[in-house]
């Protein structure tokens, strides 16, 4: 047994315990799940000093392709560790060690082509699922069991921060999830890659923007950000300062393709993007809305928030192709009904590297503000915080 | 080695246009820091003369608020100027010339009822705003 070659589907936060023969010793350890074809996959737990651990644990995320050398192969014991680890269809389990393994991430593209897949295919039978209702009735027969849900998410609420009595930090995020038997149900993750893999689902968009009311000065969300590198919702009181509806349409409606989300142009007949997972496959693209839009207030400006899709649609109460029919003066128009004007905006601000601003902001919703809500927001602001 | 301690790092003043609510008084006060920051007023006051026809297209009218008047001026690049109702109250929003004391208005209408009855707190918060920028500047 050499080497191991497959993509992380599941991954926990490192964790130290006192070594049993020398308690001064923490050991320290953290586990994932490696998976190679639809049926088989495989719990992996890494042991060793805090340095090795942790880093080998930043080497990669789920989603990555790693493979793995040496690994040590242990009987699954369903009494100690393996209860606590998701089920695999394997009565084994691998060890990974300083002294003994290597995990490398894994640079052959091909091999990440048909690996890739795997991360999105069901690790249980499709049917082997709880609704909401059935975890509700069943009550306390549950609990401590590991199941499946097949549910909607509603809402993603924040991140928080906390330190353990024994000094240890953690984090918690809870999300509502929703089917057609309960309406809201919370489930919360403990550690930093379902978190992060859950902050980058979007909720229902109703659920979405109900639940979005902390309300922000464009300084205050941009401050946000730099303080809390993690993304959030907000609603901010703000004048449209850029809306270019009258330039060429094909500067307001584009391309893009349906897998990797690049600008494409429509004539192509794959996607362009040498990093595309589908660039070998008929292009599948989609065309909608894609504007980049100013807002301002008496604080400053938040350049180049993205307002697309449908979001879009409903901003400007036109489909994609009642505005290709629009003439000239009319786009002017309808651009002067938002350009200047006081808008209640719901918007997902995303901390992002690439961007001069370091955030990216994404537009959820766009309305002209009503102007007793711009005033109730307005007299918080003067009674500080 | 002897080593300075460090001075406190002053927050980068926000460069970005803003957008202030503000009468025409206080405009003409905050227009003085107008060339360390940039920004467009909007003020909502009471249209007092008849919109009369300019030089080079240029739409000019009479703006009151209180005992203040304002001179200013549209240009009809993109859009008509809509019909204007002397003696109801309008919304400008613009960039005010200082040396010429007239607002260059980019959006002229007529004010809602609830924009006249509300807008007073905006107008609060953007001089509160200012003062805090001006305490910075003098502060450098």
């Amino acid at each position: 047994f050499q080497k191991v070659l497959g993509v992380i589907i599941g991954k926990t936060d490192v964790r130290s315990f006192p070594d049993r023969k020398n308690v001064e010793i923490n050991r320290f350890t953290f586990g994932f799940t490696i998976r190679d074809s639809p049926d088989f996959f495989i719990n992996v737990t890494a042991w060793g000093t805090e340095a090795y651990i942790n880093g080998l644990a930043d080497s990669f995320s789920i989603g990555d392709c790693v493979t793995i050398e040496s690994p040590l192969v242990s009987t699954k014991d369903p009494e100690k560790g393996d209860r606590f680890c998701p089920t695999t269809p394997s009565l084994y389990r691998l060890l990974v060690t300083e002294t003994h393994s290597q995990v490398c991430l894994c640079a052959d593209g091909d091999a990440s082509d048909w690996l890739l897949p795997l991360l999105h295919l069901p690790v249980k039978d499709s049917r082997d699922f709880y609704s909401l209702g059935d975890v509700v009735a069943n009550g306390q027969k549950l609990e401590g069991s590991v199941i499946n849900i097949l549910a909607a998410l509603k809402q993603v609420g924040d991140v928080k921060q906390f330190v353990t009595s024994d000094g240890r930090r953690g984090q918690r995020l809870e999300v509502k999830l929703f089917d057609d038997s309960v309406s809201s149900f919370p489930l919360i993750s403990w550690d930093r890659e379902p978190i992060q893999l859950l902050q980058g689902l979007l909720p229902r968009e109703t659920g979405r923007l109900e639940s979005i009311s902390d309300v922000y000065t464009v300084s205050q969300l941009k401050e946000k950000a730099k303080e809390h590198p993690q993304p959030f919702f907000g609603l901010t009181y703000s004048f449209i300062s850029r809306l270019d509806l009258d330039s060429s349409v094909s500067k307001v409606i584009k391309t893009r393709c349906g897998r990797c989300r690049l600008l494409v142009t429509e004539d192509l007949q794959t996607c362009s993007n040498q990093l595309c997972p589908a660039r070998d496959q008929p292009l599948s693209a989609s065309t909608g809305f894609d504007l980049l839009v100013d807002f301002t207030d008496h604080t400053g400006t938040l350049q180049a928030c993205s307002l697309r899709g449908p979001v879009a649609e409903q901003t400007l109460g036109c489909t994609t192709e009642e505005f290709t029919r629009l003439t000239d003066d009319q786009r002017t128009a309808l651009k002067w009904r938002f350009l200047l004007e006081r808008c209640k905006i719901h918007v997902k601000i995303v901390p992002c590297a690439r961007t001069k601003s370091g955030i990216r902001a994404l537009v959820l919703g766009c309305l002209l503000a009503d102007p007793g809500e711009v005033k109730q927001h307005m007299a918080q602001l003067l009674q500080g915080p | 080695k002897y080593q300075p301690e460090a001075s406190p790092v002053k927050p980068a003043m926000e460069n970005s246009l803003r957008i202030l609510t503000t009468v025409i008084n206080g405009m003409r006060h905050w227009s003085q820091f107008k060339d360390k920051i940039p920004y467009l007023f909007e003020i909502f006051a009471t249209l007092d003369s008849a919109v009369t026809l300019g030089r080079y297209g240029a739409k000019n009218f009479l703006m009151r608020d209180g005992k203040d008047v304002l001179q200013c001026v549209f240009y009809e690049n993109e859009q008509v100027l809509p019909r204007l109702i002397r003696g109801q109250v309008h919304r400008c929003v613009g960039n005010y010339d200082r040396a010429r004391d007239v607002l260059i208005c980019v959006s002229v209408r007529a004010a809602l009822p609830s924009e006249q009855r509300n807008a007073l707190e905006a107008v609060k918060v953007s001089d509160a705003e200012m003062r805090g920028v001006v305490k910075v500047f003098s502060e450098v």
